[in-house]
């Protein structure tokens, strides 16, 4: 292998890197990770409990650029590591292609698995953003008493701490499992007074559960106010039944439309959760989550065969969460939705395999499942198979051109014209999740005037300075190489580097950026 | 009688329910059809109000529209002997002496929900009751009918997302405003980024048809808005647009269609309906939304003289208001509703419709109860004005009656 240039090397031709070469770049890594210590496999033992004696923040998400971009520019990017980094992360930062194609995927997966709550807990960049939202750690009561004239707000600082934190947390995949949970137990923030009710559900349900057990998660998702208000189950009543939540709940959240269950199930199923209400919801005010023996129908249930005797109460439920929770049906539906998040849009049934047997094998431990499917040569082999959504296109934007970054009203206008205003979604099937839902024209267009923006610095707040980012006075090949480098983990193919060729300068840097960021290329998720 | 041409096949994206659907004719193209969706859940009886009926009065003390007196501009503009426009509805009044207005009164969603978001989604997917439906009744007629119009102005929504009623429609294209819709920056500088990113999505090295696709469209449709002269328009006949998002709405829908740019279907919101609190009678807060509608369409009427033979536009709202207002000087959430079209093709000068009366054993839990579906009104206009048959699959489950609200196209 010479050692002149290594951005010869095509990465989609998967490169065999010499042992001198590894050791280059290795150290070349461990400087750039700073005091961060490169680690073996530590594959984690699927379905033990969580164990991060040591935690290894990876220093790299907030590293230096400066520092980093020299490195970089000698780096050539390993396929694998790059779909990894497009996958598991909202997209590279500077650094992170050089550091988990040392580290090795699998360990990159199992670092981020293991990582604790308290991941960020010295992240300024991400707690400063965040402290400013004082919705996150409000209850019903507070939002309601603060924002009921207001409702406006809350919708914002949902969405701008989903964005900050895809943007600057350091748990990277952490944040798209609970973008991917978020998604499957839909709940649209806007529908009546649910504003109150989802901050709540997305702090005590989603993000303390995304990778929990999923009995967990389901059981508390059936508790949670938001969603019992967004399906309307405070309307459930004894001899009134409201069959939406219990619909969902076997359709979406568990079984599948093609599940195996009938009519009567759900109808059955909806007995079951009558009296599942909330506090308040007579006054207008709903709060807490609260069982009305009065509204519940006492009788004798069957829902798929499974009996629940007369006068079981909120058991019934639990009966059939604990039923559902480990049901075949249930356990395919939902391992082939995180492949198809994580893998293709129509993701491979062997690779869906695997994250059946990890959740028989675990018991429903989410990490395990997860864990088993990433791990897969399926997920290894899938490059160019996902597009980027427009919450990772933004995110991996801003991340790749390290921005300090502001949500404002134009970035959640942008938001709204690429078609993800998040917690907007109405249905509650959550965002489609394959690539024909998201490039209508008007959205492209979109994703085009965000690209000319926020590398134009024209977005307000978001402040990205091109010659700091990559350096002054490179040649038209240094500049179109590393720019590639940095956005699409690869040199530019001949065509679009001719096409790209003339604003290959310093004065035309932001525009070069812009075009490439609004390019086909930039929008493959790896 | 429409030629036959060979199947036709749709595509629909994979993420959408599968729908079995018929090889399709070419169908020559109907009326340029307007909807209308007042959110938040537009006050029927004030709109469009029932003077005839004594109990309306009685449910109403303070909210109630005075009946029909030429002397009093407050009272209601009579339409016949027992209906009549709220007085802030004076746009509309050359559109009903022109027999181009078809109110249509106590229709609606038959779905008993009081929920603003579902009644929405109910009525946009054309399938109350059914939330799992992904697509919309526009995105269904315009699938299942081939005018042969490749346009990617054939459908358009007026605002930042797409109408719900237009979801599974692969040709609707989303603007929040005619004049948005380019490249960012000057125009110099727009104009290259633009020929630039053309180049790299005519052969996109990843190989997503769907990218270049997607961006032929946002070219096509920059070129064809190039020709409307977006930034300087001066309605005909006299016609003055209200201000404000919603008659500048109608301005541009105007616009796209003079320009024959190719459009079939246009979705524009009207929103604020929702007047739990001093919803006011004859001035006020409901008087105010509906100054902006009537001002809007009669413009819109106005602007588009003999043109509006072949235009048809229809209003809905997600459900009506309760009968008896109630102690904050308005209404609370209801059943059956008003519908208004505009049109050369609308049976007009007639109120249509079964009143069912305002009595207390008339109404459907204290509401005005529903007579008819609004899918019989629509399914009317799809199949005599737009021609197109397959109502089945534009609402699924449901046998349409025709009232007569419309003249065969």
């Amino acid at each position: 292998m010479p050692d002149t240039n290594l951005l010869d090397i095509s990465p989609h031709s998967s490169p065999k890197l010499t042992r001198r070469d590894f050791v280059k770049i290795g150290l070349a890594a461990t400087a750039l990770a700073g005091c961060s210590r490169l680690r073996g496999s530590t594959r984690i033992v699927q379905g033990a409990e969580p164990t991060a004696p040591v935690v290894n923040v990876p220093a790299v998400y907030s590293g230096s650029p400066e520092s980093s971009a020299k490195l970089d520019k000698a780096m050539p990017v390993d396929a694998t590591a790059w779909l990894a980094l497009n996958r598991l992360t909202f997209g590279p930062r500077l650094g992170d292609a050089a550091r988990v194609q040392t580290m090795g995927v699998d360990a990159f997966i199992d670092e981020q698995l293991g990582l604790p709550f308290s991941a960020d807990s010295a992240n300024t960049a991400l707690n400063e953003r965040l402290a400013k939202l004082d919705v996150l750690n409000a209850s019903p009561a507070d939002i309601r008493a603060k924002y009921d004239m207001k409702r406006g707000e809350v919708f914002q600082q949902m969405q701008t701490a989903a964005i900050v934190r895809a943007v600057y947390s350091q748990h990277q995949l952490y944040e798209l499992i609970v973008d991917f949970w978020t998604n499957h137990f839909n709940i649209y923030i806007a529908k009546g007074n649910g504003f109150v009710l989802k901050p709540t559900d997305d702090r005590e349900v989603i993000r303390k559960y995304a990778l929990g057990k999923f009995r967990d998660l389901l059981g508390a998702s059936a508790h949670s106010p938001a969603m019992l208000f967004y399906l309307d189950n405070q309307a459930n009543r004894k001899g009134k039944p409201d069959e939406n939540y219990a619909r969902e709940l076997l359709e979406l959240h568990t079984l599948g439309v093609d599940g195996g269950y009938t009519e009567k199930d759900v109808i059955e199923l909806a007995r079951a959760l009558t009296g599942w209400s909330i506090s308040g919801i007579d006054s207008d005010q709903p709060g807490e989550f609260q069982f009305r023996p009065t509204q519940h129908d006492d009788g004798e249930k069957t829902v798929m065969g499974l009996k629940l005797p007369a006068k079981g109460g909120l058991k019934d439920v639990e009966t059939v969460l604990d039923m559902l929770a480990e049901h075949p049906n249930t356990v395919k539906f939902v391992c082939n939705k995180i492949a198809r998040r994580f893998i293709s849009d129509t993701p491979p049934a062997s690779a869906v395999q695997k994250g059946v047997a990890a959740w028989n094998a675990s018991k429903g431990d989410l990490k395990a499942v997860f864990g088993a499917i990433l791990h897969s040569d399926e997920f290894k082999q899938s490059a160019g198979q996902k597009l980027k959504r427009p919450f990772e296109f933004v995110a991996g934007a801003c991340r790749a051109l390290d921005v300090d970054v502001t949500v404002g009203r134009q970035m959640l206008e942008y938001f709204r014209q690429m078609g993800q205003p998040l917690f907007f979604w109405t249905p509650p099937n959550g965002y489609p999740d394959v690539k024909g839902a998201w490039f209508e024209s008007s959205s492209l267009l979109a994703r085009w005037n965000f690209g000319l923006q926020l590398a134009g610095g024209t977005l307000t707040g978001n402040t990205f300075r091109a010659a700091k980012w990559l350096g002054a006075g490179k040649s038209p090949d240094q500049l179109l190489d590393e720019v590639a480098l940095r956005l699409l983990g690869s040199p530019l193919p001949a065509a679009t580097k001719a096409t790209l060729n003339p604003f290959a300068n310093d004065k035309q840097l932001n525009i070069l950026v812009a075009l490439l960021l609004a390019s086909p290329l930039y929008q493959a998720r790896g | 009688m429409a030629q036959f041409k060979p199947m036709l096949k749709i595509n629909l994206p994979s993420w959408m329910p599968r729908l079995a659907f018929a090889p399709q004719g070419q169908a020559p193209r109907g009326d340029v059809l307007v909807c209308v969706f007042q959110r938040g859940a537009m006050d029927g009886l004030n709109a469009l109000v029932p003077v005839g009926d004594s109990n309306y009065y009685r449910n109403r003390p303070k909210l109630a529209i005075a009946q029909p007196k030429t002397s009093d501009a407050k009272s209601a503009i009579a339409l016949d002997s027992f209906f009549g426009l709220h007085p802030a509805l004076k746009g509309l009044k050359t559109v009903w002496e022109a027999g181009q207005l078809a109110p249509v009164h106590a229709c609606g969603s038959p779905d008993p929900t009081r929920s603003h978001f579902d009644a929405m989604q109910y009525m946009e997917a054309g399938a109350p009751g059914n939330k799992t439906l992904g697509t919309g009744w526009l995105g269904r007629h315009l699938m299942t009918l081939n005018t042969g119009n490749t346009s990617p102005l054939r459908a358009v929504g007026m605002g930042t997302m797409l109408p719900a009623s237009l979801r599974g429609s692969t040709s609707a294209t989303v603007m929040k405003s005619i004049v948005d819709f380019h490249l960012k920056g000057n125009a110099a500088q727009a104009a290259v980024a633009q020929q630039t990113l053309m180049a790299l999505y005519a052969a996109p090295e990843n190989g997503e048809a769907l990218l270049k696709q997607s961006a032929t469209e946002i070219e096509a449709t920059i070129k064809l808005l190039s020709k409307v002269n977006v930034s300087s328009y001066s309605p005909a006949n006299g016609a003055k647009y209200p201000s404000g998002d919603f008659g500048t709405g109608m301005m541009q829908i105007a616009q796209l269609i003079k320009a024959e740019v190719g459009l079939e279907v246009a979705c524009i919101d009207s929103g604020g309906w929702d007047t739990h609190i001093n919803q006011g009678g004859a001035e006020g807060q409901m008087a105010r939304l509906l100054t902006e509608l009537g001002d809007a369409l009669g413009a819109f009427h106005t602007d588009m003289g003999d043109k509006m033979k072949r235009v048809l536009v229809v209003t809905m709202s997600e459900f009506g208001r309760r009968v008896e207002e109630n102690g904050s000087n308005g209404t609370d959430q209801g059943h059956a509703n008003a519908m208004f079209l505009l049109g050369g093709g609308v049976v007009g000068g007639k109120v249509h419709g079964t009143w069912p009366g305002l009595g207390k054993e008339n109404l459907d839990n204290g509401d005005l109860a529903l007579t008819t579906d609004y899918r019989d009104v629509l399914s009317e206009i799809i199949s005599k004005r737009l021609g197109n048959a397959k109502l089945a699959d534009i609402f699924p489950n449901y046998t349409a009656k025709f009232r007569g609200v419309v003249n065969k196209g």
